[in-house]
């Protein structure tokens, strides 16, 4: 129990020895005054706690000694001491702000009683500040934390570290902090981030030396995390003062913290450490596969707009599959011993779109050949999804095949979007198209290329559709040609706007997908006017 | 006075909003039902004329109404029925639009992704006139004249 310091002001020796035998039994403190100027005095020495006012002294002094308690200690909690005939004073000083009032002559439970009051009032007052403390902590800590998983989440891993030894400094009270890198191959630790005071510390360190840094500085040096990741160790150099409360478990605490937030951040993969290597190493793990001189598959994995490559997902272990990433969201797997005929189940599991394959031996034996070759080709399966688009060894036949095959309500106006119309439907669509691309394009040269069973019957309506003295319209038929056989393809562009149909008759109806993609469009042109033959 | 010389008493302002132009265009999108009211209601008004080619027989979107203003300018009403197949030619007809309005929230992702290709925002009728329905032709050139009023001003 906390001990009280109380000040009683009275002339009345009863009085005082009445209190001071309760304080006694109570093992609290008490300092007596007999007049205005003591007490002034008294309260400015000792600090009471509990100021007990004998409201009975001469000339009002106690109702003056109440105003000036209230406004010098704030702090302290005012019982007025009142006899029966002074009530009215009594309601005076409570006005004022006395918190208690004990009738004279004073009973022993009562003076008890009114102890126990305010002390209990004081220990709550303690406890709510005391939380308050820690929930305005809690929620720095907080604040710190949502920013680390943030930047981890889209930052690099300077980003990330600065973070995280921001939040390191908050957690655990230090008054600096510096977060060192993995070890490298020239057997040095390179600083990523350092903050708080004190802190002149170079670039890079060799492990014994920053070992030594930190017994110089009396700072702790704790190492954690997966050694393929930057987040190597941490300097941390404890605050001697304003938290030298904080122990060091609270130190360990907080890096156990980090690291897991760290670790749910989606660019620290919780893949297995051993099946994902750093971005740097990447190239020399892949010269020594290379020199096994096995067959094996190099996939590269770019972003695409669906979303970054998330190595978590892929089965790496199932297939001895290795796998480094750049803090952009590329992705490289090595999958050793694999042929390109025999497509492992994590080549499916990946899917098509931002994906590109390199085989070794068959398309060279060099690592940054076949990386920049995998890549190239993740790039260009990214820049759409109908990456067959750009493959001039797939004819148009086939390439309305895998349209089809592909079409899906992406919820995006660029996606592919399924139709299926009468051919009377579709003489209206593409001259309702025809005249809303034109319009759309403030009347500049519109383009419209046809391979259609029935393209001079579309074209014939198409012209009717709209003004075709204002536009320069070009209409044509490559129906003939064996590699459209079976394909209605139209593609209605101008520089400002484009639309592209294709699709297949299947029996009156015509099943086909839509898009207004430029890039497809631009794609799907190129391929029949590729078709058609230069000249034609 | 009624909605049409309201919207006429705006040739100044329009013109001054785009002195080039020979049509202001007023896109209403909705469901095709009630585009198909929308529509109907709109060729009700004395001032507006149906336009010279023929309603799609696919729901493309298309124009509903014309209404000339003088000077060479003309008011059109363009329907965008929100049908999420045919999403890839709203871009086009929102890109010539010189304000949008949906009359309900069909296909509001894809009606946003067109409005943001085609740099424009679409207003919600409701806010533009809180007792609008699409079958009261008098509520229907109320709305298209608050639309072009929200647009030049």
């Amino acid at each position: 129990m906390n001990e009280l310091r109380a000040l009683l002001v009275t002339a009345q020796p009863e009085v005082e020895r009445v209190f001071s035998a309760v304080l006694e039994s109570t093992n609290d403190t008490l300092f007596v005054a007999q007049e205005m100027s003591a007490a002034v005095l008294a309260a400015g020495a000792e600090q009471p706690a509990l100021v007990f006012i004998d409201l009975t002294l001469p000339a009002a002094t106690g109702l003056a000694l109440v105003h000036h308690v209230l406004a010098t200690h704030p702090k302290a909690s005012i019982v007025a001491l009142a006899t029966q005939q002074g009530l009215v004073t009594a309601a005076e000083a409570i006005s004022l702000g006395a918190t208690g009032l004990l009738l004279l002559p004073p009973d022993g439970d009562a003076v008890l009683r009114a102890i126990g009051e305010v002390r209990a009032r004081r220990n709550a007052e303690e406890s709510i500040a005391r939380l308050t403390l820690e929930r305005g902590a809690l929620f720095d800590q907080a604040e710190a934390m949502t920013r680390a998983v943030s930047v981890a989440r889209g930052g690099n891993d300077r980003e990330i570290a600065e973070a995280l030894v921001a939040l390191f400094v908050l957690a655990s009270g230090a008054r600096g902090a510096a977060f060192f890198g993995a070890e490298s191959s020239t057997g040095t630790r390179q600083r990523l981030a350092a903050f708080g005071s004190g802190y002149e510390l170079r670039d890079t360190y060799p492990d014994a030396e920053l070992g030594q840094v930190a017994s110089a500085r009396s700072a702790q040096l704790h190492v954690f995390g997966p050694v393929s990741r930057p987040l190597g160790c941490a300097l941390i150099e404890r605050a001697t003062a304003t938290a030298s409360d904080r122990t060091a478990s609270a130190v360990a605490f907080a890096a156990a913290l980090l690291m897991i937030s760290a670790r749910a951040a989606a660019s620290i993969p919780p893949a297995p450490e051993s099946q994902v290597v750093p971005e740097e190493q990447f190239a020399r793990v892949l010269e020594r596969t290379i020199e096994d001189g096995k067959p094996g598959l190099l996939v590269a994995m770019v972003p695409t707009p669906n979303g970054r490559v998330d190595l978590a997902k892929l089965p790496l272990k199932d297939e001895g599959a290795l796998c480094g990433q750049r803090p952009d969201g590329s992705a490289w797997i090595v999958l050793p011993g694999r042929a390109p005929s025999d497509v492992p189940p994590l080549l499916l599991s990946i899917g098509t779109r931002g994906v590109g394959v390199a085989a070794f031996p068959s398309d060279g034996q060099r690592a940054a050949k076949l990386l920049s070759l995998a890549e190239a080709r993740a790039r260009e399966a990214a820049r759409s999804p109908f990456y067959d688009l750009t493959n001039p060894g797939v004819s148009v036949g086939a390439l309305a095949q895998a349209l089809l095959r592909s079409a899906s309500l992406e919820s995006r106006v660029s996606s592919l979007f399924p139709l299926e119309l009468s051919m009377t439907s579709l003489e209206s669509l593409l001259a309702h198209t025809a005249r809303i691309t034109q319009r759309a394009s403030r009347a500049t040269p519109l383009s419209i290329t046809v391979a259609s069973a029935d393209a001079d019957h579309l074209a014939k309506a198409t012209n009717a559709a709209f003004d075709a003295e204002r536009s320069k319209v070009r209409v044509s038929n490559v129906a003939s040609l064996p590699e459209c056989e079976g394909v209605e393809a139209i593609v209605v562009s101008s520089p400002l706007a484009s639309w592209a149909l294709v699709g297949r008759w299947d029996k009156e109806r015509l099943r086909a997908v839509h898009t207004c993609d430029p890039s497809t469009c631009a794609a799907l042109a190129a391929r029949i006017l590729a078709a058609i033959g230069p000249g034609k | 006075m009624s909605s049409s010389d309201q919207i006429r008493g705006l040739l100044a302002e329009i013109r001054g909003h785009d002195p080039t132009t020979s049509r202001f265009v007023v896109v209403v999108c909705g469901a095709p039902a009630r585009i198909a009211t929308f529509s109907r209601a709109c060729l009700r008004l004395a001032s507006f004329r149906p336009p010279p080619e023929e309603t799609p027989a696919v729901p493309v979107p298309h124009a509903v109404a014309l209404m000339p203003l003088g000077d060479a300018l003309e008011l059109y009403v363009y329907a965008l029925p929100l049908v999420p197949a045919y999403a890839p030619l709203w871009p086009l007809t929102l890109s010539t639009a010189h304000v949008v309005v949906r009359i309900d929230q069909s296909a509001s992702r894809l009606l946003d992704e067109a409005c943001a290709i085609s740099g424009k925002s679409a207003l919600a009728a409701t806010t533009l006139l809180p007792t609008f329905t699409e079958d009261d032709e008098d509520l229907v050139g109320a709305l298209v004249n608050a639309a072009v009023e929200a647009a030049i001003r």
